[in-house]
């Protein structure tokens, strides 16, 4: 069984007081002419991306866990904004550009498909982060989203998934779609 | 994919297949790439659902940031709506819905002719009120409320919900009693009235209704006076068809519910003093103002005698500092030798600390004396005040006095028996303090005269109970404590009412928090109890409260528990917060005071290796004018002086008096003489400066010179064999004033006018100044100067801000703790009494 990193707790504690940075990054994010409804978006992207990070095998962090957010921010906000179209008004640090190995761009994909999840009911939302998120077992989870037993809760499970998959090949079908008009007509 | 396959997918990726079908659904992943796919998309939808739940987490800490931040925020209060504006508004609305979904005026007209005979009241007239089904509240002609909850009527026993026809009937004054024969007697007691009132309710068919005794119909009447111990009697017409009032009731108002944004839980004064100073008037900045009085109040217990030393110790601390090596303080005659110590010691903040001081020199004879410092709050000795508090220690005879300077350290000790050969100073530099995370930080200067022995020094922490204990004593109510239930949250309940309103006027006055605690912690007593249980305490003022009898709010119990956690918790909240707004500010003052002290070091240090270079210089032009003079001869007499034996020796004591003096040589009949010129200027207007310097650029040397004035005037002499390019610099808040003049080596110049200049015209005059002298020579560096200058100027600037800051606080503190003035007093006559 993997060990992870950093235990929830600890996790809960360093969470909260890399969100007391939040102005500060607010101001870093604004200089970098990230707007007001993007900046905490961002900030909340990096924030995940951090947690993640620390669960690679292998990774160790060598700069403050302050900075290593900031810089993923401003990697976040320089990929958001060169997709939106805007004009680059700053380029990346070395140490910022590293960031975006084959990891991060994993990241990135996966970032839609969990997009992708929030189009799914609470109910079934809810189910898939207490088991695949939290490790909690079956039922637990009947117990805590009111059903009667953890059969009911699995047999869930699995249409949760079922209606995953369907949403992420719909998804996919759209992109295509949109993707060969776009050849169509250059 | 078909669900089944779903499935199979997720079994096999949670382990759950049987070997069997393990073995078989790997076969066929390896024919099958769209099978792969899709176990790989499945994997992929495990870690997705993960990360959700990750994003989850950052959203919930975001939600406690803001949440935390919220707090603060709060909202706008505008005393706007009373009672009875509040109950016409309803009334209005009801007599409108009546007309809508009640009944039509015809029928009403029908009914009230056939209800008027039954009236129980004889020759007043009744008001009718036809209420629709969800109707509450009207008010009658005479201004008396109505209020009718959900099921306060029973038809036939039974729960009525339907619309209702309330008859009306009142006698207020006393013409309208007369005329209705109504008799005030219960029983054989004459009884004094405030009104009598008949009621009957009816459904539109004319059935009569009766009051649920289990909900009741809540009645508000308007009386100019309260009279105590007024109650409620029942009419029963006796045979005679006379009234009798009968089964007395005590009388209970309801609580006026009002929305917190609308409700004043301000010290009284607060803000007509802010809205005087023209403050800003956001009630963000005023709560944020409001939080930063969070600390406890500096003020001694109540009733308080000062604190018996004795009484204080609940816990020690004691901080030993090293026997200082005794070469370090083998000092040489009449130079001192100084040393510093730095440290912290465990202490929270608000304790009050006494301070003990003690050094024990362990000379030769043994000598040994104890000094004692004095209660003093952690805190207050950390005002903002410049960090000039000294606790002296002069030797006179074998007694020695303790001398204070500054603000807080009063001496109260003994000292005993001392050689006076030993001249001991000690000071603090007021740096004794309980930092954010409640320690004491210290800082001791120590210096000793004259001394070949070595000392000890031991510093005394002795500290009294910490803030919680004190808090039922200590005087004045914490912002935070209000703050907390100054929130949406607590709408509804007895807090959020215009009667809680009012008493926390009152509230404010006791300055006791076990006060409002009674209040905040019985949120579902009725108002009249808590007010009787708050004057049973002995604040006497609350009996008035009590006898208004303002009844309770009703609050369910697990509704209550949570809004006490909820309270408890956003206390502290708000406490953290003040406390780290607090310390932010204190961190800044500090840094600030530290750099223009490590900037004061430097100049005094630059000052006296400029004075030695100048020195020096001076004292070899001198000398080779001598020498030029005497054509190098070396045995002379001194004109009017003593033989002097060494001309090294004569021309350095000349230059350091700068005094004129003329040499004879007998041998070659030869004189040489060193000429001063007297110099004075006076600078016109000198007290509108805070500080005025003279500085002095020789041509003939490399090193400038500073000059102090003393009174206003400048007093020097100048050299005869060197010019001078001279500058008068004076510094106020308003920036720089400068006088230049060039090429001087005497005169009197009188009152010289300064000129007010820019800081870069400033520096870059001073700059010309100090180079233009002779540019073959390599001019000593200005710029460190010019810094110092710079820095010494904004400090006016940050002093004035801190006394005017001190003062906006001390004025808006005294709204905010009202009892802490006359503690003030009282503790400033205790120390005249003292002295």
């Amino acid at each position: 069984m993997k060990i992870p990193l950093t235990t929830p707790r600890n996790q809960d504690a360093e969470l909260k007081a890399l969100y007391r940075k939040w102005p500060d990054i607010r101001r870093f994010l604004f200089t970098l002419g990230c707007t007001k409804n993007d900046a905490e978006d961002v900030f909340q992207e990096a924030l995940v991306i951090y947690l993640r990070k620390l669960e690679q095998p292998g990774f160790e962090l060598t700069v403050d866990p302050f900075f290593y957010v900031r810089n993923t921010c401003k990697l976040l906000w320089y990929n958001q904004s060169r997709k939106q179209g805007k004009q680059q008004t700053f380029a990346l640090e070395t140490d910022v550009a590293q960031l975006d190995d084959d990891w991060f761009g994993k990241e990135m994909q996966l970032r839609i498909v969990e997009s992708t999840l929030t189009q799914l009911g609470k109910q079934c939302q809810q189910l898939l982060q207490l088991f695949y998120g939290l490790g909690w077992n079956m039922t637990d989870i009947a117990q805590k989203l009111g059903m009667r037993n953890d059969k009911v809760a699995k047999a869930q499970k699995y249409r949760c998934l079922q209606k995953a998959k369907e949403l992420v090949h719909a998804n996919e079908a759209e992109s295509n779609v949109e993707r060969e008009s776009l050849s169509y007509e250059s | 994919m078909s669900p089944e396959i779903t499935k199979i997918i997720e079994q096999y990726l949670q382990n759950e297949l049987s070997e069997a079908d393990r073995a078989a659904f790997e076969q066929k992943l390896t024919e099958s790439d769209v099978l792969l796919n899709e176990v790989i998309l499945h994997r992929r939808l495990h870690e997705a659902a993960k990360r959700a739940a990750q994003r989850t987490l950052v959203q919930q800490t975001a939600g406690r940031y803001h949440f935390r931040k919220q707090l603060v925020t709060a909202s706008v209060a505008i005393l706007v709506a009373a009672a009875v504006t509040t109950a016409v508004v309803f009334a209005l609305k009801s007599s409108r819905s009546a007309a809508e979904d009640g009944l039509s005026d015809s029928a009403l007209t029908t009914l009230t002719k056939q209800l008027d005979a039954s009236a129980p009241l004889d020759n007043i007239v009744p008001e009718y009120f036809s209420l629709a089904a969800k109707d509450t509240v009207v008010l009658s002609g005479s201004g008396v409320l109505l209020s009718v909850p959900e099921g306060a009527f029973l038809l036939d026993g039974k729960n009525y919900s339907g619309a209702k026809v309330v008859q009306w009937q009142e006698a207020i004054d006393a013409a309208d009693i007369v005329k209705s024969g109504l008799s005030t007697t219960s029983g054989d007691r004459p009884l004094e009235t405030q009104g009598m009132f008949g009621m009957q309710a009816f459904t539109p068919e004319g059935k009569r209704l009766t009051v649920n005794p289990n909900v009741g119909v809540y009645v508000q009447v308007p009386v100019d006076e309260l009279k105590p111990g007024m109650q409620l009697f029942e009419g029963k017409k006796d045979h005679n068809g006379l009234i009798d009032w009968q089964n007395p009731q005590p009388l209970e108002k309801l609580p006026v519910l009002a929305d917190m944004k609308d409700l004043d839980f301000y010290p009284p004064g607060y803000e007509s003093e802010l809205n005087a100073l023209k403050w800003k008037t956001g009630k963000k900045d005023r709560d944020s103002l409001y939080l930063s009085f969070d600390e406890v109040p500096e003020g001694r217990p109540q009733g308080g005698a000062v604190l018996q030393h004795q009484e204080m110790a609940v816990a020690r601390n004691t901080v030993t500092f090293p026997r200082m090596a005794s070469d370090s303080l083998t000092a040489k005659e009449n130079r001192n030798d100084s040393r510093s110590y730095y440290g912290t010691t465990g202490l929270s903040t608000g304790d009050l600390v006494s301070l003990s001081l003690s050094c024990n020199l362990v000379a030769e004879n043994k000598a040994r004396m104890v000094i004692t410092g004095t209660i003093v709050s952690a805190r207050k000795l950390n005002t903002t005040g410049p960090r000039n508090e000294y606790l002296h220690l002069l030797s006179s005879d074998s007694r020695i006095t303790i001398q204070h300077y500054g603000t807080e350290i009063r001496p109260s000790g003994t000292v005993y028996a001392i050689t006076a050969v030993y001249d001991i100073t000690l000071h603090t530099s007021g740096d004794i303090y309980a930092d954010a995370s409640g320690l004491i930080e210290y800082y001791l200067l120590g210096s000793n005269k004259y001394a070949t022995t070595n000392w000890d020094l031991k510093m005394e922490f002795l500290h009294s109970k910490n803030e919680s204990e004190m808090a039922g004593t200590v005087c004045g109510i914490p912002p935070s404590k209000v703050l907390a239930f100054w929130q949406p949250k607590f709408n509804n309940t007895l807090l959020a009412t215009r009667d809680f309103e009012q008493r926390m006027r009152s509230i404010h006055g006791t300055c006791a928090q076990a006060v409002l605690e009674k209040y905040t912690n019985n949120l579902n007593k009725p108002l009249y109890e808590i007010d009787g249980e708050v004057a049973a305490m002995g604040y006497a003022g609350f009996s008035e409260f009590a006898k208004e009898r303002v009844g309770a709010v009703k609050l369910d119990n697990p509704h209550m528990n949570n809004l006490r956690q909820f309270y408890a918790h956003a206390v502290e909240q708000l406490k953290k917060a003040a406390k780290n707004d607090r310390d932010f500010v204190r961190k800044q003052e500090q840094a600030w005071d530290d750099e223009l002290t490590t900037a004061r070091t430097k100049e005094a240090t630059r000052k006296v290796e400029r004075e030695a270079k100048a020195l020096d210089e001076e004292y070899n032009l001198n000398l080779r004018n001598v020498c030029r003079q005497l054509g190098q001869s070396v045995g002379f007499q001194i004109h009017g002086g003593g033989t002097v034996y060494n001309i090294d020796k004569y021309v350095m004591d000349a230059t350091i008096a700068r005094k004129t003096t003329v040499i004879n040589d007998p041998g070659t009949g030869k004189s040489a003489t060193i000429t001063y010129n007297t110099f004075y200027t006076r600078v016109a207007d000198f007290r509108q400066y805070d500080q005025c310097f003279l500085y002095l650029f020789p041509h003939e040397l490399n090193s400038f010179q500073r000059v102090d004035p003393k009174n206003g005037l400048f007093d020097y002499p100048l050299n005869n064999d060197i010019i001078y390019d001279i500058a008068i610099v004076g510094m106020n808040e308003a920036g720089y004033h400068l006088y230049i003049k060039k090429g001087l080596n005497k005169g009197e110049l009188g009152t010289v006018p300064l000129e007010h200049v820019s800081n870069d015209e400033f520096n870059s005059r001073i700059e010309a100044l100090n180079k233009g002298r002779n540019s073959e020579r390599k001019q000593m560096k200005i710029t460190d100067e010019l810094e110092w200058l710079l820095q010494e100027q904004k400090d006016y600037k940050v002093q004035r801000q801190r006394k005017e800051s001190a003062a906006f606080r001390a004025k808006i503190g005294r709204t905010i703790f009202p009892c802490r003035e006359e503690l003030d007093k009282a503790s400033s006559d205790e120390a005249t009494a003292v002295k």
